[in-house]
C-alpha cells in the first residue's frame, strides 16, 4: 500500500530592508528575530492558505541590505541552537572568551559593519547574535590604554583639562 | 499695434525661458527628492561606536573588567555610560556582606586570572559600603560607584 507522501516545503517569510531590497527567508530561522516573530504571529502570517507569492513583506526600516544579508546568514548558521533562557543567561558569569569559533570569523569585520549589525540585532531583537556583537566590541576594549581606545574607534576626546586630571587621578593605580 | 506685437513676442520668449529653468529644476530633482538623497547619506555615512545607545553601551561596558571599564571612560558620555552601567564582571562582594553598612578607609582589588591572582592594588581612598534592598553600594571618593547584586 502506497501513501501519497505530502512534500512540505519550509514556510517562507519575506523581508523588506529599508533601501526596498526583499529576502525570502524560512519561518524556523527568523524566528530567532523576537521583533520578526512577533509581527509573524500578531498579523496572523503563519496562516498556511496564503503562498509566499502573496505574502506581505514585513518592511525593517532600521536595517539596510547588506546588513539584513548578514543577519539570516547569522540566524541560518545558528537556527538549531536551543532557546535561550534569558534567567539563566542573567545568572551565569559574564565571560567574552566563549565566543563561538564561527561567530569569531563571522564577526570579524569592519567596526562600521560590525556597528550596523548590532543595531540591527538590537532592533531584530536577536538576543544571541546581539551578545556575541558586544562581546567582540569588548574584546577589542580589553587591555588598550585610553588613547588606545581612542584612536580605535577614532573618539574625541571632549575632557575639560580638569576632568582629564580628575580621570587620570582615578585611574592612576591602575596605570602602573 | 507694433507695440503690442513686440510685447507679445517678449513675453512668449520669458515664458519659454521661464518654461526652460522650470525643465533644469526638474531633471535636478530626477536623482530623487533631496530628503531621500540626505538619508541614503547618512546610510552610507558608516556607523562608529558613539552611534550605538546608550543601553548596548551599557551592555558592551558590563562585558569588561574592572580596569578596562576604567580606562575605557574616554570621553564624557562613556564616562557617564560606565557610571550607570552593570557591574563590571570581576568585582564580587566584599565578604562584609552581612553588615548593612561598613566605612572603609582603603579597597584592595584583587585581579584574578583562571583563579590564580595576577594583581593587588590597593585604592586610597576612603569609602563606604551600604546595603540597599538586593543591592551592595560601594562609594569612594572621587565619584566612582560600583555596585553588586548580592
Amino acid at each position: 500500500f502506497l501513501f501519497p507522501i505530502k512534500m512540505t516545503s519550509p514556510r517562507m517569510i519575506k523581508l523588506t530592508s529599508n533601501d526596498d531590497k526583499t529576502f525570502e527567508v524560512e519561518r524556523d530561522v527568523i524566528k530567532q528575530s523576537v521583533t520578526v516573530n512577533t509581527l509573524i504571529t500578531d498579523l496572523n502570517m503563519d496562516d498556511e492558505d496564503v503562498s509566499v507569492e502573496n505574502q506581505m513583506a514585513i518592511p525593517l526600516p532600521n536595517v539596510d541590505a547588506a546588513t539584513l544579508e548578514m543577519v539570516i546568514t547569522w540566524c541560518k548558521q545558528h537556527r538549531e541552537d536551543p532557546p535561550r533562557n534569558e534567567e539563566e543567561e542573567e545568572k551565569k558569569e559574564k565571560r567574552t572568551d566563549d565566543i563561538p569559533e564561527w561567530d569569531k570569523t563571522f564577526l570579524d569585520v569592519e567596526q562600521s559593519v560590525l556597528f550596523a549589525l548590532i543595531l540591527a540585532a538590537n532592533y531584530m531583537d536577536i538576543k544571541g547574535l546581539l551578545d556575541n556583537c558586544c562581546k567582540t566590541v569588548a574584546n577589542m576594549i580589553k587591555g588598550k590604554t585610553p588613547d588606545e581606545i581612542r584612536k580605535h574607534f577614532n573618539i574625541k576626546n571632549d575632557f575639560t583639562p580638569e576632568e582629564e586630571e580628575q580621570i587620570r587621578k582615578e585611574n592612576a593605580w591602575c596605570e602602573d | 499695434v507694433k507695440r503690442m506685437k513686440i510685447n507679445r513676442e517678449e513675453s512668449m520668449k520669458e515664458e519659454e525661458k521661464r518654461g526652460e529653468m522650470v525643465r533644469c529644476v526638474l531633471k535636478l530633482h530626477d536623482s530623487g527628492p533631496p530628503e531621500r538623497e540626505k538619508e541614503r547619506k547618512e546610510r552610507e555615512k558608516g556607523k562608529s561606536l558613539l552611534d550605538l545607545p546608550n543601553e548596548i553601551l551599557n551592555e558592551i561596558f558590563s562585558n569588561l573588567g574592572f580596569v578596562d571599564r576604567m580606562r575605557a571612560r574616554v570621553n564624557k558620555r562613556l564616562c557617564e555610560v560606565e557610571r550607570v552601567a552593570p557591574p563590571s564582571m570581576d568585582v564580587f562582594p566584599p565578604t562584609v556582606i552581612h553588615h548593612s553598612h561598613l566605612n572603609i578607609k582603603a579597597l584592595q582589588v584583587v585581579v584574578t586570572k583562571n583563579g590564580l591572582e595576577m594583581h593587588l592594588k590597593k585604592i586610597g581612598f576612603h569609602g563606604r559600603i551600604e546595603e540597599k534592598g538586593k543591592r551592595l553600594d560601594l562609594n569612594v571618593e572621587g565619584g566612582m560607584q560600583m555596585m553588586k547584586r548580592m
